[in-house]
C-alpha cells in the first residue's frame, strides 16, 4: 500500500513544496497520509510558525536583558520552546521524507533503498507530529494538577464492588510503577470485606491529572464472578471520577479556603450523640460530613482518627469537585457556541469494557482494543490505552479547532 | 442503649476474630472495623491486637491504648490519670485561634490544663501569643510538659490548684483566659457518663459543679479581659451570667455569651470587657457565640 501511494503521489509533492513554504491558504485541505501518518493541517503549521517567531522575538530581548524576571513568563518561554522545538523536528523529518520521496520517484536505482528509509523513518514522524500537534492545542487547565480518584461500584451488587476493588488496585499498582507518590484518602470495604463500597485515591504527582483524566467514566466488566455459583458470565460496572487536586498541602492555605465558604453554604456534621457530650463521653467516632448547598455535593469522611484531618481532607475533595465541575461548565459552553458538536468524552457513557473471558479491554471513545487482561489489570498496560485516548483526544479537539476555523472564514468571507 | 444482637456479633466474628470484642464499645460494625484498622496501625503483633480489643471490651479508652489523641493538628499524648482531649474541646479551641490575628501578642492563660492541649493548640496556631497553663494534679503537668517537648511548642506551666486564691494573686495581669474545668455535678455522675468516662477517667478532672465558675467571677475576672470557660449543662452558663448581671460593676463591664457545639449541645460560655482593652473584644467574638449580656 505504501508503494503505490508513494507511486502516485506527484500530487502530494506538490502540496510539500507549499508547506514548506508555508502556504496561506486556508482553503487548501488535502492532507497526504503514509501508511498511518497523517500530516499536519497547514493551519496548525501556521500557528507554529507564530509562536517561533514568537519565540525568536522573546529570546533577542532576553538576550538584550531588557525583562526582569517574570515567572509567568519563563513558563510561556519554556512552552513556546517546546513547541518550537517539536516544529523543527517535525519540519526537519518532512523535508527528508520529501527528499527521499523525490529520489525514489527520480532515480530508479535508488527507489528499494529510499523507500526502505521512508518507512524507517514514518513512526518517528507519526510520534513527532503528535507530540506537535499536543503542543500545539491549548493545554487543559488543569493539566499540570496532580489527581484524586473516586471509584465507586456501579450496577452489579457485591461483584461491582470487587471491580472496584480490582480497578482501585490497577490504579495504585499503576502509580506505583511510574514512581509517583501516591496515597489512599478515603477505603471503605463492604460488609463482607470483599470489596468496596467507596475509595479515593489520591495521586500526587504534578501533571497525574492530565495523564488520567480520560479514566473518568463508567467502566464495563464482563466476567464469570467469584460470587457465582453456576458459571454465568455477568456484566457489572464501576464509576471512576478524575478530579485535579487544588489545595496547597499547606494548612494555611486551607485554613483560608475552609473560610472562603459563607455560612450559609456550607454545612458540617459530625457524629450526632445523645447524651450530653463533652467530658460526659469519650468517643473515638471521628466522622465528618460536609454538604455544600450550591452545588448538592455531599462529602463523608471517617478514615483519620482526627476530625480535623477528616475536614481538611473532605474540603480538598470539594475543592477539586467544585474546579472540575467549573471546568466542565466551560468546556459545555463552549460546545454549545459551537453548535451541537457531540461531545466524545461525555461520563455518563460507559467508557471501556473489560471482557475477561475474551481477555480483551475495549475502549469505546477511541475504539482501542487491548488484550492483555492481566498485564492491564496490574497496571502495566494502562498506559497503552492513555496514550491512545490522549492522541484521540488532541485529534478530536484539532478537527474542532480547524472547524472553527474554516467557520470563521466563512462567515467573514 | 440499645442492645447489641447476637447476630452482629456473629457477624463481626466471621469478619475478624478480634471484631466483636469492639462492638460493646463502637456499637456498630462499620465503626468497629474503623477502630480496629487504628489498632491495628499502631501495634505489630496480633497479638497485641487481640489484647487491645480485650481491653475495649472492658471499656478501656482507645486513646489510652494508642497512647494519643489527635487535637487540631496536633497529636497530644494521653495517659491514666489525665482527661482525654475531647473534640468539642477541639471545636471550640480551633475556633477561638481563629479569630485572633495570626501575629496577636495576647498573653493567655489555660486552667485546669491537664494535658496541654488548648494552651499548646493555641500556641502553636498564633506562635507570638505568651501561654501560660495551670493544673492542680501533678500527673497533668508532667504529662503538659511531655506533650510541649515532644510538640516543641514553648508554654509556661505551673503546678497550682488555681481554686486557691492566692494563685491569681500571683500573676499579672492578662488579655484572655481559657478553661476546660471538671464541670459533671456528683448528681448526675452516675446517670449520665459513659462507662468507659466514668471507669478509666480520672475523677479529680470530671466532678465539678459550680465551684470553677464561681472562683472565675470572684477572682479571675479581675485579671482579665475576656474569659472562655467549658460547661456542660446550661445552668452553669446562667450562672456565670447571672453572677455578672447581679454586679453593678461588673454587669456594666462585661458582656457574656454562650456558644453551642456542633452536635448542638451547650459547650462554652464567654465573655469580655467592654472597655479599656488591648484588643476589641467585640470584634473577635463576634460570632462566635450567642451574646446574653
Amino acid at each position: 500500500m505504501l508503494h503505490s501511494k508513494l507511486k502516485s503521489s506527484i500530487f502530494s509533492r506538490i502540496h510539500f513544496r507549499k508547506l514548506l513554504v508555508l502556504n496561506n491558504s486556508l482553503r487548501f485541505q488535502t492532507t497526504v497520509s503514509f501508511g498511518d501518518f497523517k500530516e499536519l493541517h497547514p493551519l496548525l503549521l501556521e500557528r507554529a510558525k507564530k509562536y517561533a517567531s514568537e519565540l525568536q522575538l522573546m529570546e533577542q530581548k532576553m538576550s538584550q536583558g531588557s525583562l526582569n524576571f517574570d515567572v509567568e513568563r519563563e513558563k510561556h518561554f519554556s512552552r513556546l520552546s517546546a513547541i518550537v522545538d517539536s516544529y523543527r523536528k517535525y519540519c526537519s523529518e518532512i523535508s527528508t521524507v520529501c527528499e527521499l520521496q523525490v529520489m525514489a520517484e527520480n532515480d530508479e536505482s535508488l527507489r528499494e533503498e529510499a523507500q526502505e528509509e521512508i518507512k524507517e523513518i514514518i513512526p518517528a514522524l507519526v510520534k513527532t507530529s503528535g507530540a506537535l500537534l499536543g503542543h500545539l492545542l491549548p493545554p487543559h487547565p488543569f493539566s499540570d494538577r496532580p489527581c484524586i480518584l473516586e471509584i465507586r461500584p456501579g450496577v452489579g451488587g457485591i461483584e461491582a464492588m470487587i471491580f472496584a476493588q480490582d480497578l482501585l488496585n490497577m490504579y495504585t499498582n499503576y502509580a506505583h510503577n511510574k514512581r509517583w507518590k501516591h496515597h489512599i484518602i478515603s477505603h471503605n470495604e463492604n460488609e463482607s470485606g470483599s470489596g468496596i463500597v467507596d475509595a479515593i485515591l489520591s495521586i500526587d504527582e504534578p501533571g497525574a491529572y492530565e495523564m488520567l483524566r480520560f479514566e473518568a467514566g463508567v467502566h464495563r466488566v464482563q466476567r464469570i464472578p467469584a460470587t457465582e455459583t453456576k458459571g454465568r458470565t455477568h456484566t457489572s460496572t464501576a464509576a471512576v471520577i478524575v478530579l485535579p487536586q487544588m489545595a496547597a498541602d499547606t494548612e494555611k492555605e486551607a485554613q483560608s479556603y475552609e473560610r472562603s465558604f459563607k455560612p450559609d453554604e456550607i454545612r458540617i456534621d459530625v457524629m450526632r450523640a445523645s447524651g450530653k457530650g463533652g467530658q460526659h463521653v469519650n468517643t473515638t467516632d471521628s466522622a465528618v460530613r460536609l454538604t455544600h448547598y450550591p452545588s448538592g455535593i455531599v462529602i463523608n469522611m471517617q478514615n483519620e482518627r482526627s476530625q480535623h484531618k477528616n475536614k481538611a481532607k473532605a474540603f480538598a475533595i470539594l475543592r477539586a469537585r467544585l474546579a472540575e465541575m467549573e471546568q466542565k461548565e466551560k468546556e459545555q459552553k463552549a460546545r454549545d457556541a459551537r453548535k451541537g458538536q457531540v461531545s466524545t468524552t461525555d461520563r455518563s457513557d460507559k467508557i471501556r469494557t473489560y471482557n475477561f473471558p475474551q481477555n480483551r479491554i475495549t475502549d469505546h471513545r477511541c475504539g482501542f482494543n487491548l488484550h492483555d487482561m492481566e498485564g492491564f489489570m496490574a497496571g502495566e498496560r494502562l498506559d497503552d490505552i492513555v496514550d491512545a485516548m490522549r492522541n484521540f483526544d488532541s485529534d478530536t479537539r484539532a478537527n474542532e479547532l480547524l472547524k472553527d476555523a474554516e467557520d470563521f472564514k466563512m462567515n467573514s468571507e | 442503649m440499645p442492645r447489641i444482637r447476637p447476630s452482629t456479633f456473629r457477624k463481626a466474628l466471621a469478619i475478624d476474630k478480634a471484631l466483636p470484642f469492639l462492638l460493646p464499645e463502637c456499637r456498630s460494625i462499620a465503626a468497629a472495623k474503623q477502630e480496629l484498622q487504628w489498632i491495628k496501625q499502631e501495634c505489630h503483633t496480633k497479638r497485641q491486637v487481640f489484647e487491645f480489643c480485650k481491653l475495649r471490651r472492658n471499656h478501656y479508652p482507645l486513646q489510652y491504648l494508642l497512647k494519643s489523641q489527635p487535637f487540631g493538628p496536633l497529636d497530644i499524648s494521653c495517659k491514666r490519670g489525665v482527661l482525654i482531649p475531647r473534640w468539642e474541646t477541639e471545636e471550640w479551641t480551633m475556633d477561638l485561634a481563629q479569630r485572633l490575628v495570626s501575629n496577636s501578642e495576647l498573653r493567655l492563660v489555660d486552667l485546669c490544663t491537664g494535658s496541654g492541649c488548648i494552651a499548646l493548640l493555641m500556641k502553636h496556631l498564633r506562635p507570638k501569643l505568651t501561654v501560660n497553663a495551670f493544673d492542680c494534679s501533678p500527673l497533668a503537668i508532667s504529662l503538659a510538659s511531655q506533650n510541649a517537648q515532644k510538640l516543641n511548642i514553648h508554654v509556661q506551666l505551673g503546678l497550682q490548684n488555681i481554686l486557691d486564691d492566692s494563685a491569681a494573686a500571683a500573676l499579672p495581669d492578662f488579655d484572655i483566659i481559657t478553661c476546660n474545668p471538671p464541670y459533671i455535678p456528683h448528681s448526675t455522675f452516675v446517670k449520665e457518663t459513659s462507662t468507659s468516662v466514668k471507669l478509666y477517667e480520672p475523677k479529680l478532672a470530671l466532678l465539678g459543679s459550680f465551684e470553677f465558675y464561681e472562683n472565675l467571677v470572684k477572682t479571675w475576672l479581675s485579671k482579665t479581659d475576656a474569659f472562655v470557660y467549658e460547661v456542660g449543662e446550661l445552668s452553669q452558663c446562667t450562672y456565670v451570667q447571672n453572677k455578672i448581671a447581679q454586679d453593678s460593676i461588673l454587669s456594666k463591664l462585661w458582656r457574656v455569651g454562650f456558644k453551642f457545639d456542633s452536635n448542638h449541645r451547650i459547650r462554652v460560655v464567654y465573655g469580655y470587657k467592654q472597655a479599656n482593652t488591648t484588643v476589641d473584644w467585640s470584634k473577635i467574638f463576634q460570632d462566635f457565640g450567642e451574646l446574653k449580656h
